[in-house]
């Protein structure tokens, strides 16, 4: 008999929701996490839209650092947009919400390993897996009918399995974030600031943590990156934004999309969340999206352990995806324009969302809406087209 | 001292080994030649399998990875 129907690697959101899944579903699940306690490593700016995260969950006040209500656009030259909406969202406190996950999924049946590092992943010839977990100075061998990765932008589990390969670097985000406190927010408003000095090809961001206090952050990408490094952007934007702010933590870390996270999937693993490049690619934002992967993976993965054929989980995890990620490529497209755009069209795009306000009913907060309705609405004006080439 | 430990490197082997404080695992991500590991409180690059691409120089948010750390492969 095996030691267990699933085991999942990684205990991030991804992989802790793929373990509830799963044991919903009836497998007897496993979850292994490197780290020596369920959130000790965050690397995550935590916001979070209510809509997408209560198809899961009912966010518990002790989950939650700030609610979020609206969001500032500042455009290259400093003018500011805002954009309004009620409920729309939270910055979480994600060490308490992945303490919260993990109890749901010991409630729900799940076995959780933490200190335990997942080595080398081996077909057995009776369709199952033998995982090799290192833990305690000690290595174990677990066998088990099906594997969910959900172990990071590393996607070591999916890479040593052949599902995929190293990612494209233009479907990365490079980021660096500072936790300061002593900085003048408004606790319900997010803000992006965008231009090539701030954040060449993505945005800088201040997500409130509180009255005073944020995770101030810079992603930039690939394309657009010359020279210096996240951090050095990141404290290059500090200065202007908040200098007098006390830095409390650093991250650094990366945000990775693929164009087809509803694929990545073969011979009895299904990956989540990073592992399987599911963050959105416009907006950079990875727990639901991680939340909704690991849903897929780990009802896939317990059904092929519990007896369904692999094509028919195979089929369950791509109709699944396809259903939350259908629209990647379109979104791959419009993060790649926007990573191109100039200052100048920048600000333009920024003042004609001022112009546009009255009509913020249209954005509903997403990114990705805002840019649809540029691009419709003034495609000429913009000479966006030109960015396209080569996507 | 070496020119690469007063940078902070160490020769592992065969391999260049840097310290890394945050093992985000980026470089290790975008390596499409499976070169870089992550692992151990440093970046473990394979010489055999690295092709000075140097993508992961470009990615690295901490600024850890730098062209000359690959300049004796």
């Amino acid at each position: 008999m095996r030691d267990f129907d699933v085991i999942v690697v990684g205990g991030g959101c991804a992989g802790l929701w793929a373990g509830i899944a799963s044991a919903r579903n009836k497998a007897r699940t496993l979850v292994v996490e490197r780290c020596s306690r369920i959130g000790e490593k965050i690397v995550c700016a935590e916001g979070a839209g209510y809509p997408g995260l209560k198809q899961f969950i009912e966010p518990q006040a002790e989950w939650i650092s700030a609610g979020i209500e609206r969001a500032v656009l500042v455009n290259p030259e400093g003018r500011s947009v805002g954009i309004r909406q009620q409920g729309a969202g939270c910055v979480l406190d994600k060490g308490a919400f992945l303490s919260g996950l993990s109890e749901m999924a010991r409630e729900d049946g799940v076995v959780i390993l933490t200190s335990s590092g997942a080595g080398t992943v081996r077909s057995l010839d009776d369709g199952g897996f033998e995982i090799e977990i290192a833990g305690g100075g000690a290595m174990k061998r677990m066998t088990c009918g099906a594997v969910v990765g959900a172990d990071g932008i590393e996607s070591r589990v999916g890479r040593r399995m052949g599902i995929v390969d190293g990612l494209r670097p233009s479907d990365v985000f490079s980021c660096a974030q500072y936790r300061v406190d002593g900085i003048e927010v408004n606790p319900d408003t997010v803000e992006f600031h965008f231009g090539k000095d701030v954040s060449p090809g993505g945005y800088a961001w201040v997500f409130p943590k509180g009255e005073s206090s944020a995770n101030v952050g810079v992603g930039i990408t690939y394309e657009t990156k010359a020279g210096p490094a996240a951090i050095e952007y990141l404290e290059a934007f500090k200065r202007k934004r908040c200098a007098a702010a006390e830095i409390k933590g650093i991250l650094c870390g990366g945000v990775p999309s693929r164009k087809s996270p509803q694929k990545a999937y073969g011979r009895g693993v299904f990956l989540a969340g990073d592992a399987a490049g599911a963050a959105d690619p416009v907006s950079g934002a990875g727990i639901v999206p991680g939340m909704k992967s690991g849903d897929i993976a780990g009802r896939s993965a317990s059904s092929y352990a519990l007896g369904s054929s692999l094509r028919e989980a195979e089929k369950g995890y791509e109709a699944g995806g396809k259903a939350v990620f259908g629209d990647r490529g379109l979104r791959l497209a419009v993060r790649k324009v926007l990573s191109r755009m100039s200052d100048s069209e920048l600000v333009r795009m920024l003042d004609l969302t001022g112009e546009y306000a009255s009509q913020d009913q249209l954005l509903h907060g997403d990114p990705f809406n805002l840019v649809k309705f540029f691009v419709k609405s003034m495609p000429r004006t913009f000479g966006l087209v030109r960015h396209l080439v080569g996507v | 001292m070496s020119d690469r430990a007063s940078r902070g490197e160490t020769a592992r082997s065969e391999s260049v080994c840097v310290s890394c404080e945050w093992m985000c695992g980026v470089c290790s991500a975008v390596c499409r030649e499976d070169a870089i590991a992550c692992e151990g409180g440093g970046v473990r690059v394979d010489p055999e399998r690295c092709i000075r691409c140097l993508v992961c120089v470009r990615l690295c948010p901490a600024g850890i990875l730098e062209d000359r750390t690959f300049e004796g492969l």
